[in-house]
């Protein structure tokens, strides 16, 4: 098969097939849906269908599965939309097909394919239509990780941000039921909360996105560490400003693939400006990056 | 027809949230939906491919995830229906990783329908992520369709 490059390009279709009752039986047990409509006329009838139907998610797989193959690798499906449009009834054969209605440029130098496909009975009409969204492989050979181009995006030693957050009763118990634990009866304040005070974590701050668009195989990534040193305990009711800067970015060779850290200091003050405590956490995130990998983003 | 958004349908409130759950991207439940889709498709060129774990191994009906969550599907008209389906990865997947999952209903919306029969639309969200970094893995949508039979 020839891997598609641009518009119109039509993915080779596969069918007519019947989709057989052993197939039906897998998807139900790996999909935990064991839903009589999918092999109970009676059952499909009583739920207004005129007999049993084929998954619908099973026919979503089937084209996803089709369009990784024509793309090859290393193009990755990103994103996958799919419509129920109409039953699949089960023994009718199904053609599936689509092609690409979109090549954009990636913001990692890659290009994204979106791509239309579909299901269709054999009169034509269309069960499930599926617009997805594939990125294709690394850009080509260059330098390593964005390093230099990430210290610009976080502005490091910059202030990177200032944030507000109150204290309240509903957070401290969502806190706590995160950690399996119930909230403390007494409303005390526990030291460990300081950590959910950062504005990264609370998705508040997030300078640093097109690292998920970098076109190397992630392998982990995580808290490298946090750190708080604190002056008083925290209160309910207190209004608590963060003031956040990046401190220091950089890479290192690990066992799981090259390791890129970002440090933030966060320095968190209360409504009468004194200092409560200053928080430090260190991220990190793995990639395999070939000897001659590239990955400067455009444009930022 | 525009949809108009609804804050409840049947009981089911906008909203709604299900309690977290561990889910692991197992090798057995992939190797089941592979099967079936290679059944239809026949064996892969590329082994390697055909046996990556995605989150549509993970979560391949949201429909049926969120409502095995513990979320009631809306159904106070004559018919339901299944919708439709997304899934936004963000994160690659290593085989037997767990994950926690949390499924909200993310919206209720109805129109008519063209013969002027009422449609509830629901979307359920299940947003899943690594335990102890937080790090958001991906989504995936399973839409419900509630619908009056034209008379």
């Amino acid at each position: 098969m020839t891997a598609p490059t641009t518009e119109g390009d039509r993915m080779p279709p596969v069918g007519p097939v019947t989709v057989a009752a052993s197939s039906l039986l897998r998807w139900g047990a790996g999909a935990d849906d064991f839903s009589e409509i999918h092999h109970d006329d009676a059952a499909a009838r009583a739920r207004g269908l005129e007999g049993a139907v084929v998954h619908g998610p099973l026919q979503v797989a089937v084209l996803v599965e089709q369009l990784r193959r024509w793309l090859g690798r290393p193009a990755r499906i990103t994103d996958v939309e799919a419509t129920y449009l109409a039953p699949a009834p089960v023994g009718e054969p199904l053609v599936f097909d689509g092609e690409v209605v979109e090549v954009v440029p990636g913001e990692a130098g890659d290009e994204v394919l979106g791509c239309e496909l579909r299901s269709r009975r054999p009169d034509g009409r269309t069960t499930v239509r599926v617009l997805a969204r594939a990125r294709t492989g690394p850009a080509g050979p260059g330098s390593a990780l964005p390093v230099e181009q990430l210290r610009r995006a976080l502005r490091l030693g910059e202030v990177a941000g200032t944030f507000r957050y109150q204290v309240q009763e509903n957070d401290l118990e969502h806190f706590a039921r995160a950690h399996e634990r119930e909230p403390d009866p007494s409303g005390r304040v526990p030291a460990t909360y300081f950590g959910a005070l950062d504005p990264v974590e609370r998705r508040d701050l997030h300078l640093d996105g097109f690292l998920l668009e970098l076109p190397f195989p992630r392998t982990g990534g995580g808290n490298a560490f946090n750190e708080v040193e604190y002056v008083r305990p925290l209160q309910v009711g207190d209004e608590i400003t963060v003031t956040t800067r990046y401190t220091e970015v950089y890479e290192k060779q690990g066992s799981s693939g090259t390791l890129l850290f970002r440090v933030r200091e966060n320095e968190m003050t209360d409504a009468s400006g004194a200092v409560v405590a200053t928080s430090r956490c260190g991220h990190v995130l793995g990639f395999a990056v070939p000897a001659s990998g590239t990955s400067e983003v455009a444009g930022r | 027809m525009s949809w108009a958004r609804l804050d409840e349908h049947g009981g089911v409130r906008t909203g709604e949230l299900s309690r977290p759950r561990r889910v692991r991207a197992t090798a057995r439940q992939a190797e089941l939906l592979h099967a079936a889709v290679e059944l239809v498709l026949g064996p892969g060129g590329d082994g390697a491919t055909a046996r990556a774990i995605t989150l549509q191994d993970v979560c391949p009906d949201p429909l049926v995830h969120a409502l095995r969550a513990g979320l009631p599907r809306p159904a106070a008209l004559d018919r339901q229906i299944d919708g439709g389906s997304s899934w936004s990865q963000l994160l690659e997947l290593e085989e037997g990783e767990e994950l926690v999952s949390v499924s909200s209903v993310a919206s209720i919306e109805e129109r008519r329908t063209s013969r002027g029969a009422r449609l509830v639309r629901t979307i359920f969200l299940t947003e899943l992520v690594r335990p102890g970094t937080g790090e958001r893995v991906g989504w995936c949508t399973g839409t419900s369709l509630d619908l009056e039979v034209a008379r």
